[in-house]
């Protein structure tokens, strides 16, 4: 069985920000074997070792790139970078995609490491999301559970050809 | 005709900045400025608020240095209960404030400045990062990413969460710590010396090979002020302000900090939102000191730990009364990284860091407090008064990066004149400037709590205002 953690990141404080926690919630209500859930605010060191000892990482942020909120991308980080222009901003200059990059540089990456990055609409100070991000989380959730399922799969099926 | 060059803003700093270097008919350096053009103004929006909100709110000045505002707020608070707060939630605050000067310190050297001293002022922006030191040189970027974890997993272990921990409160900390997560913590320091003594050993190799920005880099006679224990000792958390002049002279020591408006003045400036504070016996023209690690290692008489007097020695050879070079700035970060473990050590060996008594109870007993510590970019200076309600009437910040603000303009126009002539400006030169300015580890968001970063631009601009040349970096 893959050790897999599911790692939600945002602000609850800032409206759209807290779309990754909230995916985290949902994926936390359907508990999978081998699955952790964590939250967090994204600072990259942190991150660094959130997913140490993990076969596979599954992370889920919110960001504004241009495109329509709700607007879902997938990101298979663990074989490319991350698109930089997704990430800037950041308070401190330390966040997902420097942590997930130095990681990569260090040879501190999972096996397998999935970014889920949802558009979103409104990160000004407050609670709640807008209405777009609110009707897309059931989506996210959804896709992350697949994620963890084929990555279950992968995993038992590569076992299985191993024990042959 | 006389021209501006406009750094804007200036990268790798917390916060948002930029720099004009004006020249003048010759093309020379005539005057240079650092602006910080954002205001946030924590000291009026807090106006109103209760008292013991305040610790949990002025952390909220910064996400680097969360830890010394709440415990410069904390002690602030102390001061209107007039309390003397349990020796054990003095001491376990004492670890919390050096786990969080190394970690911004290790922030500061690993992730902000390394890429120039390892890849060099010349390199190609693109590559001179973070990332880039760990292609060309991983064991260093791992020390500096596992020094600035042990520091952030300390603060974590006694607060709770690595940033904005609430567990200092006012008379003292909300929870005793546990032998479990103390021993959690002693586990991690062998390793962590071991990864700031290589540090050490690899940056006083490579010093030699900086010996320009050495002498050009805000190298220049100044006062230093800072807290010291009281045999002058290097301390953070408490003690008394010690101002040493240039030569190393002492010119005032074991000052109460309750009494810093005797001392220290402020001048604002138009064109900036930081203000000028500024020695007030010598005036606002002669006045001026430096605070932060450099400051810290040339007042204190020791640093009164085993490893770190032994390098403190070795850092004294660079100068002769006082090290007056910014950039050894950097030098002393990695020492005060080295003192700030052995301190971390020492206290968590005492079996009384466990004790349950860590807060004394009260209710104000003062309209006024008045609460200093040594933030990691140096002397932090809290002061609140209250009302009969106890809601903050007024407030007053002055903060490291501010005390140091005089500082960072003769800095940067020292370092301008030596690298910068006319129309022949390159990204080396203007890299030259900036990395002045990051020797100081300015941090713009406590100091006028600007949050945000952008590419740079670089613009030349005639005294008309037509714009004869601009370089951009994204």
């Amino acid at each position: 069985m893959a050790k897999i953690f599911v790692i939600g990141i945002g602000n609850e404080y800032a409206r759209d920000d807290a779309a990754g926690l909230l995916v985290a919630r949902g994926v936390k209500k359907q508990p999978h074997e081998g699955v952790e859930v964590l939250e967090q605010s994204g600072e990259g060191g942190k991150l660094m070792e959130s997913w140490k000892g993990a076969d596979a990482a599954i992370v889920i942020d919110a960001a504004r790139c241009g495109g329509a909120p709700g607007t879902l991308h997938r990101f298979d980080a663990g074989r490319e970078p991350l698109p930089a222009e997704f990430f800037r901003g950041s308070t401190h200059a330390f966040g997902l995609y420097e942590g997930l990059e130095v990681a990569r540089s260090l040879d501190q990456l999972p096996r397998r490491l999935i970014v889920y990055v949802v558009e979103g609409r409104d990160f000004a100070a407050g609670i709640g999301l807008s209405a777009e991000l609110e009707g897309a989380i059931p989506a996210v959730v959804a896709a992350v559970t697949r994620e963890i399922c084929e990555i279950q799969d992968g995993a038992s099926l590569e076992a299985q050809s191993n024990t042959r | 005709m006389g021209r501006q060059i406009l750094i804007d803003p200036v990268t790798r700093l917390e916060g948002h900045a930029k720099i004009t270097l004006h020249l003048d008919d010759e093309g020379a350096v005539e005057a240079a400025h650092f602006h910080v053009t954002q205001l946030r103004g924590f000291e009026k929006f807090c106006e109103g608020r209760r008292f013991f909100e305040m610790p949990y709110l002025m952390s909220r000045i910064c996400g680097i240095c969360p830890v010394s505002h709440l415990i410069a707020s904390a002690k602030t608070c102390d001061a209107i209960l007039a309390v003397s707060i349990p020796e054990t939630a003095a001491n376990l605050r004492r670890v919390m404030n050096l786990a969080q000067i190394i970690q911004s310190h290790a922030l500061s050297f690993f992730y902000l400045s390394s890429p120039d001293l390892l890849l060099g002022m010349e390199a190609d922006p693109g590559e001179r990062n973070l990332f880039g030191v760990a292609a060309a040189h991983p064991a260093l970027a791992h020390d500096g990413v596992g020094l600035r974890q042990f520091g952030q997993q300390i603060i974590e272990s006694l607060g709770g969460r690595r940033i904005h921990p609430g567990w200092v409160v006012p008379g003292g900390v909300a929870e005793p710590l546990t032998a479990e997560r103390r021993d959690r913590i002693l586990a991690g320091i062998p390793e962590a010396l071991s990864r700031v003594q290589r540090t050490l050993d690899w940056f006083k190799r490579t010093i030699e090979s900086f010996r320009e920005e050495i002498r050009t880099f805000a190298n220049f006679p100044s006062m230093f002020l800072g807290l010291v224990g009281p045999n002058g000792e290097l301390e953070t958390y408490d003690g008394k302000l010690r101002l040493r002049g240039e030569t190393g002279n002492l010119i005032h020591d074991q000052l109460d900090p309750q009494r810093y408006a005797e001392f220290i003045g402020e001048v604002s400036e138009p064109w900036t939102y930081m203000k000028f504070p500024y020695y007030k016996p010598a005036g606002s023209e002669h006045g001026f000191y430096r605070v932060g690690p450099l400051a810290r290692l040339n007042i204190v008489s020791r640093c009164g730990t085993t490893r770190a007097d032994q390098e403190l020695a070795e850092f004294r050879e660079m100068g002769r009364g006082a090290v007056l070079s910014s950039f050894h700035y950097h030098y002393a970060r990695l020492i005060e990284i080295l003192h700030g473990i052995e301190r971390i050590e020492e206290l968590l060996a005492d079996p009384k860091i466990l004790s349950k008594d860590v807060r004394a109870v009260a209710e104000p007993n003062r309209r006024e407090g008045i609460g200093v510590a040594e933030a990691p970019r140096g002397t932090l200076i809290h002061h609140y008064k209250i009302d009969d309600e106890g809601l903050i009437t007024w407030a007053n910040l002055i903060i490291a990066t501010g005390h140091n603000n005089m500082a960072m303009n003769r800095g940067i126009l020292q370092a301008a004149r030596h690298y910068v002539s006319g129309d022949q400006i390159s990204e080396g030169m203007l890299n030259r400037v900036e990395a002045v300015i990051r020797t100081f580890d300015p941090c713009l968001s406590c100091s006028t709590h600007a949050v945000g970063q952008m590419p740079m631009l670089v613009q030349v601009v005639a005294r008309d205002g037509t714009l004869v040349r601009e370089l951009r970096r994204n």
